[in-house]
C-alpha cells in the first residue's frame, strides 16, 4: 500500500509548516497509535508518553516520508519503534496503574480504563512476549492489521512478519496454558 | 510440519486462508497440525476479546497542548542534523552486525561448528587465550544461554571473540534496536525464530541479524564493559548473546 494524492498534499502541507495539516495527521492516526503503544507497553502513562513522542518524530521527520507506504504504516512503524525504545530503557510493569495526571473528575477515564483493560491473564502473557512478537500479535490480532500491513510496520518482509505472528501466537498458547480453551 | 503448512494453519486459524480445502484436510490427517491450529484458535479467541484502547478527550487535549508546547512556536519540519551525520550514525550501527558477522565468517560455521559452540569471552585475557574446555559443548545447542560458560577459542581458532565481545561492549549505543528497524536489510530472516527459541533465547529482542547471525540482548541489560557475552551455535546460525 502507498500513500495517496491527498496524503501527500496533506504531507506537503505539514512540511510547509501548517500547524493546521499537521493535527489533522494527529487526529486521523493518534487513536489507533495510543492503542498500539499501550498494548505493546502494557502501561498507560508510558503509551501516552509514547505517543506524544511518536507525532514529534512525525512531525521533525514528515520531510523524510516518501509516499512509498500509506502514510498511518509509516507513523505506526515510528511508533513501534518508539516503544522499543522506551521498552530498552525501562523495565516493563505488569501491572497498570492509575496514572497520576488522570484526573478522577474526568467522566470518560473510568471508561477509558475499563476499555483499556484486559484480562490480566493475557496482559500479562503479552507482555512476556519478545517486544518482536508481541508488536507483531498486536498489528496483526488485536488491531487487525492485514499481513503486508505488519510487515510494512514492521519493516520486515512478510514471511518474517508471518513467522512472528505465528511463534508469538504460539508463545501466548503456551503462557496461557489452560486458561484458555480451543 | 513443513513451514508452509504452518503458514496454512495459522491463516486457517485467522481465516485469511482463500481456500480452505487443504488446510482442513492437513488438520484432519494430522494430529501434530490438529494441536496446532486449536492452540491459534483458543489465543486469537482470547485475543478478540481484547477492545481498542482509547485515550479520553481529556488525555487527548493534554496530548495536542503538550505536543505543540514541546515544539518551538513556529518551526517547520526539517531534518535536526546534517545528512552525513545522520548516515555516519546508521553505518555505526551497520559495522557492528557486519563485523561481528564478518569476523564469525572467517572461520565459517561448517568448518569450525564445534569450537563455535557456546563460548564466553570472559574479560579476563587469560580466559580468551584458553582452550575451548568445556565438555558440556555438545549439550549446549538448545540450553540456557546462562549456562554458557566456556573459555575461550582453541590455538588455532582465528576467530577474535574478544575483539567481538568489546566490539558489542563499547558500541552498545550503535547496537539500538531503532538502527536496525530503520534498516530493511537487517531484519531477521524466517528461521531466526528457531534460531533464538533454539538457543534458549524467546524472552530475548534481537538486536539484529545479517544472513546466518544473530545479536541478541536480554529487554533490561545495561550493556557495560562487565558485560558477558556469549557464542552460541545452533543448528541454524550463531547468536552473539548478551547475558544479564
Amino acid at each position: 500500500m502507498t500513500s495517496t494524492g491527498s496524503e501527500a498534499e496533506l504531507v506537503a502541507r505539514v512540511v510547509s509548516g501548517d500547524r493546521e495539516a499537521f493535527n489533522a495527521v494527529m487526529r486521523g492516526h493518534e487513536d489507533r497509535v495510543f492503542s498500539v503503544c499501550l498494548r505493546i507497553l502494557g502501561d498507560r502513562e508510558k503509551a501516552l508518553d509514547a505517543t506524544q513522542e511518536t507525532f514529534l518524530t512525525v512531525f521533525r521527520k514528515t520531510h523524510q516520508f516518501k509516499g512509498d507506504s500509506a502514510l498511518g504504516t509509516w507513523i505506526y512503524r515510528i511508533a513501534v519503534n518508539t516503544c522499543y525504545d522506551e521498552i530498552r530503557k525501562s523495565k516493563r510493569r505488569l501491572i497498570e496503574s492509575l496514572p497520576d495526571h488522570l484526573d478522577p473528575s474526568d467522566p470518560s477515564a473510568e471508561a477509558a480504563i475499563e476499555s483499556a483493560g484486559m484480562w490480566p491473564e493475557i496482559e500479562v502473557a503479552l507482555s512476556s512476549l519478545p517486544p518482536e512478537f508481541r508488536s507483531a500479535i498486536v498489528l496483526s490480532d488485536i488491531e487487525g492489521m492485514t499481513m503486508v500491513e505488519v510487515a510494512q510496520t514492521l519493516g520486515v518482509p512478510v514471511g518474517t512478519a508471518k513467522s512472528r505472528v505465528f511463534r508469538g501466537r504460539r508463545l501466548l498458547a503456551k503462557r496461557l496454558g489452560n486458561q484458555i480453551t480451543s | 510440519m513443513h513451514r508452509h503448512d504452518l503458514d496454512a494453519i495459522a491463516a486457517l486459524a485467522d481465516g485469511t486462508l482463500q481456500d480452505e480445502t487443504a488446510a482442513r484436510a492437513l488438520i484432519e490427517s494430522c494430529q501434530e497440525c490438529r494441536a496446532e491450529y486449536e492452540s491459534q484458535r483458543a489465543v486469537l479467541t482470547a485475543l478478540s476479546s481484547v477492545e481498542a484502547a482509547v485515550m479520553t478527550e481529556t488525555e487527548k487535549a493534554a496530548l495536542h497542548r503538550d505536543l505543540w508546547t514541546a515544539l518551538p512556536s513556529g518551526q517547520v519540519p526539517q531534518p535536526s542534523k546534517s545528512w552525513w551525520y545522520r548516515l555516519s550514525y546508521a553505518t555505526a550501527g551497520l559495522f557492528v552486525v557486519i563485523g561481528v558477522a564478518a569476523v564469525i565468517s572467517q572461520t565459517g560455521a561448517s568448518d569450525n561448528a564445534e569450537t563455535l559452540t557456546g563460548i564466553t569471552v570472559g574479560l579476563d585475557a587469560a580466559d580468551a587465550d584458553a582452550e575451548a574446555v568445556d565438555e558440556r559443548q555438545a549439550e549446549s545447542v538448545g540450553g540456557a544461554a546462562t549456562e554458557q560458560t566456556y573459555a575461550a577459542a582453541a590455538p588455532d581458532q582465528p576467530l577474535d571473540y574478544t575483539a567481538i565481545a568489546e566490539l558489542v561492549r563499547t558500541d552498545s549505543d550503535a547496537l539500538s534496536y531503532s538502527n536496525f528497524a530503520d534498516d530493511e536489510t537487517a531484519s531477521a530472516p524466517e528461521e531466526m525464530g528457531d534460531c533464538v527459541l533454539q538457543a534458549g533465547l524467546e524472552d530475548e529482542r534481537i538486536l539484529g541479524a545479517i544472513e546466518s547471525f544473530l545479536l541478541t540482548v536480554p529487554v533490561d541489560a545495561d550493556i557495560g564493559p562487565d558485560t558477558p557475552i556469549t557464542f552460541i551455535q545452533t543448528d541454524t546460525c550463531t547468536v552473539v548473546h548478551v547475558e544479564e
